[in-house]
């Protein structure tokens, strides 16, 4: 990975594996949007509003290159839809003392994309299934 | 990150067409030429060169764009046509083969004829773009 003085950073060491199945190798992007439910709980007085928080909730898009059947079948199996397993990622890769997340997800939505002049890719969309595993900023998790 | 050696691929595959070399000459040393023909060249002749693109970025994997440019160069509107021609043919859409890059895009793009005169002579020139995508195996 470069390095900078302002320690800024490229996705180029992302470490992704679904399923068992690294699937990074062809990635160009990754996505994660974590989210937290809320209910209003302002009353009677209240001159401004108050919520509680409720459930929590993350999504994942992976976008990536698709290899000829040949060679990418493991991938495409991976992340069929439907499927459900074990999503491991990690933004600065796996060495020791690297941020490591990681929760059960399952593949809702499959595009891809078949140009006639263009590279065909596909976007994944995961859905997590429960709490984290391992999260760096909520659970301290490194690899 | 290497650095593909497109120069090399563009010319083992122009030569494996007897079509082109047997309309250019010069065997067992067709006149195909990286950048520029050597000045006392016969006519027609083919160069081709590097005229943009390079590493990707896109993936771990790593890919590579490279646009080419490869002309002709003759002495009759004709032979110019029917060389290009087969040029066209030979590489649109063809695998461009080079040892550990896999070649998944190769397509003419833009084509361009004009002549010169020098000397008292006419020098027709027609060529074509050509963009090679490889990935590394």
């Amino acid at each position: 990975m470069a390095t900078n003085a302002t320690n800024r950073y490229t996705a180029e060491t992302l470490y992704i594996s679904y399923r068992g199945v690294v699937v990074d190798v062809d990635f160009r992007s990754m996505s994660v949007t974590e989210s937290v439910d809320t209910v209003d709980s302002s009353a009677g007085i209240s001159r401004a509003r108050t919520h509680i928080q409720t459930l929590n909730n993350a999504e994942f898009t992976i976008e990536y290159l698709e290899q000829l059947t040949t060679a990418g079948s493991a991938i495409r199996a991976a992340l069929r839809l439907g499927a459900d397993g074990t999503l491991i990622y990690a933004p600065e890769g796996t060495a020791v003392g690297k941020p490591r997340y990681s929760c059960i997800a399952t593949v809702t939505g499959v595009d891809r994309s078949y140009p006639y002049d263009e590279i065909v890719s596909v976007s994944a969309n995961l859905l997590r299934n429960g709490n984290w595993i391992a999260h760096y900023e909520l659970l301290n998790s490194v690899f | 990150m290497n650095l593909p050696d497109v120069d090399y691929a563009i010319y083992q595959k122009l030569i494996t067409s007897t079509t082109i070399t047997n309309a250019v000459g010069g065997m067992p040393n067709p006149r195909i030429y990286n950048l520029q023909a050597p000045l006392t060249s016969a006519l027609p002749y083919i160069i081709f060169y590097h005229n943009a693109g390079g590493i990707d970025n896109m993936t771990p994997r790593g890919e590579y764009t490279f646009d080419y440019r490869v002309e002709c160069v003759a002495d009759s509107r004709l032979s110019c046509y029917t060389i290009i021609s087969a040029s066209t043919t030979h590489l649109h859409n063809n695998d461009m083969p080079l040892a550990g890059y896999s070649n998944y895009r190769t397509k003419v793009g833009q084509v361009y004829s004009f002549i010169e005169n020098d000397g008292g002579k006419q020098y027709w020139r027609k060529g074509f773009d050509i963009t090679i995508q490889y990935s590394v195996s």
